[in-house]
């Protein structure tokens, strides 16, 4: 099997990953490596068609798409080698990485690796939600990619479970377009996200937020036909008829392979997750700011 | 009209092995499944164990198919190249009324003929499962028990029936069953078949199916049952089967780590009224939380990456006055007329007797047939799974270079799918996005199919030539996107 070495290996070519990269150069590290499993770098900005990005870092306003091209342009300074097409699926405790993607399977040897594969989103089935299993149900960040990069509508009729900020960005896209939602269901007493998400998207397109309230149960037996949504003040519970039912109910950070390398131990300090990975950032411009700050860690 | 030799109607588990068995002879053999897919219904939901047969009466069929699946299921599992865990199972008791049980269970296992039985004591069971509760007072040790994911099981018969010779139809329901001198005429809703010989495993129908032709003798009553999937973070907790006998009245719960690095918990116990479906029972999670965390009080509930449900056949005779038995059936009931044989309530352990029952079965068939027929010289009991990059990384990195350069892009990356596993499952007869979740394990993983669904959506839109619009999850209506849709 061949065997590469580096100085710097990147697990993830979005915000984190590029921004690591950079800050590797500068840091003096020559031999980068960037894996990303997409055929290009920039990560779940490539699916945010919506604006909102780069207001911290850029002092623009721009799509997530731009604020991904531009900062693909910065990364020519970080001399990295880019492997896109490229998964990491193993790392090793000797500071090595097996990799596979179009140019094979391969080895990776190197001095650091920074942690850049991001986040996950939360399912409905880690929920106590009883019922059926039927299609329709996905989360927020699964509908986004269907509709903004492969042009594809996910339903007619929506319920949104949580009131995350993917949740809000989608709501207000799909009623802009004219896709009936008809209610965000949120647990906590107010909804989430930030505020400007609930200006843009919650207020201007007057999405329905239904509060102290959880789904318990879905309905239907291919296709979702609904929610049971029970009020956890009152115990109340009301059906919500419903084609599709899209969840923003939270991130996790993705740290799976470190959990694979290192199940009983703690992480060694030669190993740098940053960005969502590490936690989940509320906007991409402090995804970025996380990875520019290894110049002075790595 | 199509004339068959035998006709078996249902592509479960059993019917997959049924086909298998009898390819093993030189007969025109079809299988009709109602479903786009094999193992859709009963057959894909378990908790996948194969026992090894102290559970039965002595004397019963279960006893005798049970205990013969045992010893030979490594062998069948290589012939098949299907996955299993050779975990072992431990049943606890927490008491006198416990340890009574485990004697007796132990003893019916001698009786059987089941090797290696063992009872433990607290301190040898806590050695071997550390993080169980405290109390326990025994265990019975079943060491050659095994785990297996059950669907991968009866894709692999259908695969190797396949390549034997069987012929599978699939969305082709039997909806009319009638005599004809001597042979029977099963009508789909497209064609009709002719065959002397008819194997009703219509699992949740095959008490209908059966009446159309005999006299009623068993109908089935559903069961429900819940199980909850832990994430494989959780697997560390979990190295063996564990079931509890408990002291007070009332189910128990089993544990099990499942091929995969899994624990799989369940199942709970449910009367269904009306038509069973596979829905979940908010009670019945928490059940099994609850019960799940008596027994392993470190593990995390948010390590829960899954619930789902299955309906289960349970079968009870019918009287003579049209009342129903009190107690349901507990051995295999195989009922036969004049050619027409009905698997009718096969329960646990079925999945364990798969093989088994096949083999029986196609011993009876034969056997009825004036001229025996002749034996298939080209029948071949070896099927090659679908390379799996996931389980070449436990076993053998090396050899991952060597698989075709689809194998190299990672579709699923919880669990490791490859594009080419992915294309693989399709050609090998995969229509839906569970089709392909059940030949790769794409989508079982922490994500669920977050990331890998829209993927493998398009894959099979590409595979299949046909628009993602009309990919389903699960075969009929269930579309992926909701229908209506048009593209912006």
């Amino acid at each position: 099997m061949e065997r590469y070495a580096y100085d710097v290996l990147i697990i993830g070519g979005g915000a984190a990953g590029m921004a690591a990269a950079l800050a590797a150069r500068r840091r003096g590290y020559r031999r980068i490596l960037i894996a990303e499993r997409n055929k290009e770098l920039g990560g779940v900005l490539l699916q945010c068609t919506h604006t909102g990005f780069g207001l911290g870092y850029y002092r623009e306003d721009l799509t997530g798409i731009e604020y991904a091209r531009r900062f693909r342009s910065l990364l020519r300074e970080s001399g990295a080698d880019i492997f896109t097409g490229t998964s990491v699926i193993r790392i090793f405790p000797d500071r090595s990485a097996l990799l596979s993607g179009a140019g094979g399977v391969f080895q990776v040897a190197y001095r650091k690796c920074v942690l850049a594969s991001g986040c996950r989103e939360k399912t409905i089935w880690s929920q106590d939600v009883a019922g059926s299993r039927p299609a329709g149900i996905m989360t927020c960040g699964t509908a986004q990619k269907l509709i903004n990069v492969d042009g594809l509508d996910v339903g007619n009729e929506i319920v949104i479970a949580g009131t995350g900020d993917v949740g809000q960005v989608m709501a207000g896209q799909l009623a802009a377009s004219g896709v009936h939602v008809i209610a965000m269901i949120e647990k906590e007493d107010r909804p989430g996200g930030r505020r400007r998400n609930r200006e843009r998207f919650l207020e201007a397109y007057d999405i329905p937020v239904v509060l102290r309230s959880v789904i318990t149960r879905i309905v239907g037996s291919r296709r979702i036909e609904g929610v049971l949504v029970r009020n956890l003040d009152s115990g109340g519970e009301t059906f919500l008829a419903c084609d599709t039912l899209l969840t923003a109910i939270g991130m996790i950070p993705d740290r799976q392979l470190l959990e694979d390398c290192f199940p009983d131990s703690g992480v060694p300090d030669w190993v740098l997750p940053v960005g969502n990975c590490d936690y989940v950032h509320d906007v991409v411009d402090g995804v970025t700011l996380d990875g520019l700050r290894l110049e002075t860690l790595l | 009209m199509e004339k068959v030799d035998v006709l078996i109607i249902g592509a479960g588990v059993l019917g997959c092995f049924a086909a298998r068995n009898l390819s093993r002879y030189k007969l025109d053999i079809a299988v009709l499944e109602q479903r786009e897919d094999v193992c859709t219904g009963i057959s894909k939901a378990n908790t996948g164990i194969i026992y090894q047969g102290y559970d039965q009466h002595p004397g019963s069929l279960k006893a005798s198919l049970c205990v013969r699946a045992s010893a030979g299921f490594q062998t069948l599992c290589e012939e098949l190249d299907v996955a299993y865990r050779k975990c072992g199972l431990l049943m606890t008791s927490f008491g006198p009324r416990g340890d009574r049980a485990l004697a007796g269970k132990k003893k019916q296992g001698e009786a059987n003929r089941v090797e290696g039985l063992r009872i433990l004591n607290a301190g040898e069971v806590y050695a071997l499962e550390p993080f169980l509760r405290g109390g326990i007072s025994h265990a019975l040790y079943a060491e050659n028990t095994f785990t297996v994911n059950p669907w991968e099981l009866g894709i692999a018969a259908f695969e190797n029936a396949r390549a034997n010779g069987a012929a599978f139809c699939f969305r082709e329901k039997a909806v009319n069953i009638e005599r004809d001198r001597g042979a029977f005429l099963v009508r789909t809703e497209a064609r009709t078949f002719r065959a002397s010989r008819v194997l009703c495993c219509a699992g949740m129908q095959a008490d209908r199916l059966w009446e159309t032709v005999g006299r009623p003798r068993i109908r089935i009553r559903p069961l429900a049952a819940d199980y909850l999937v832990f994430d494989t973070q959780a697997g560390k907790w979990l190295s063996h089967i564990l079931s509890v006998e408990p002291e007070e009245k009332g189910d128990g719960i089993t544990l099990v780590p499942t091929v995969d690095g899994n624990i799989l918990a369940g199942p709970t116990r449910r009367t269904v009224r009306g038509e069973p479906d596979a829905s979940t029972d908010a009670d019945g999670l928490r059940e099994l939380k609850k019960k799940t965390s008596e027994l392993l009080p470190g593990l995390p509930m948010d390590l829960i990456i899954r619930s789902f449900a299955s309906a289960r056949p349970n079968p009870y005779a019918l009287e003579e006055d049209g009342s129903l038995s009190n107690g349901s059936i507990l051995d295999f009931e195989i009922l036969e007329e004049d050619g027409f044989y009905a698997l009718v309530g096969i329960k646990t352990p079925g999945l364990t007797c798969a093989n088994e029952l096949g083999a029986y079965m196609t011993d009876r068939i034969i056997r009825s047939f004036e001229t025996a027929p002749e034996a298939n010289r080209a029948y071949d009991p070896i099927r090659k799974a679908i390379p799996r990059v996931s389980r070449l990384l436990e076993e053998d990195i090396g050899r991952l270079e060597e698989l075709p350069p689809p194998y190299r892009e990672i579709i699923c990356r919880c669990r490791n799918v490859s594009r080419g596993e992915v294309v693989e499952a399709i050609r090998r007869g995969a229509v839906t996005i569970d089709g392909v979740k059940r030949r790769t394990g794409a989508g079982m993983g922490r994500c669920q199919g977050g990331v890998c669904m829209e993927k493998i959506l398009h894959i099979l839109a590409e595979e299949k030539a046909m628009d993602p619009r009309q990919v389903t999850k699960d075969g009929g209506d269930s579309l992926v996107l909701a229908p209506s849709c048009g593209s912006r």
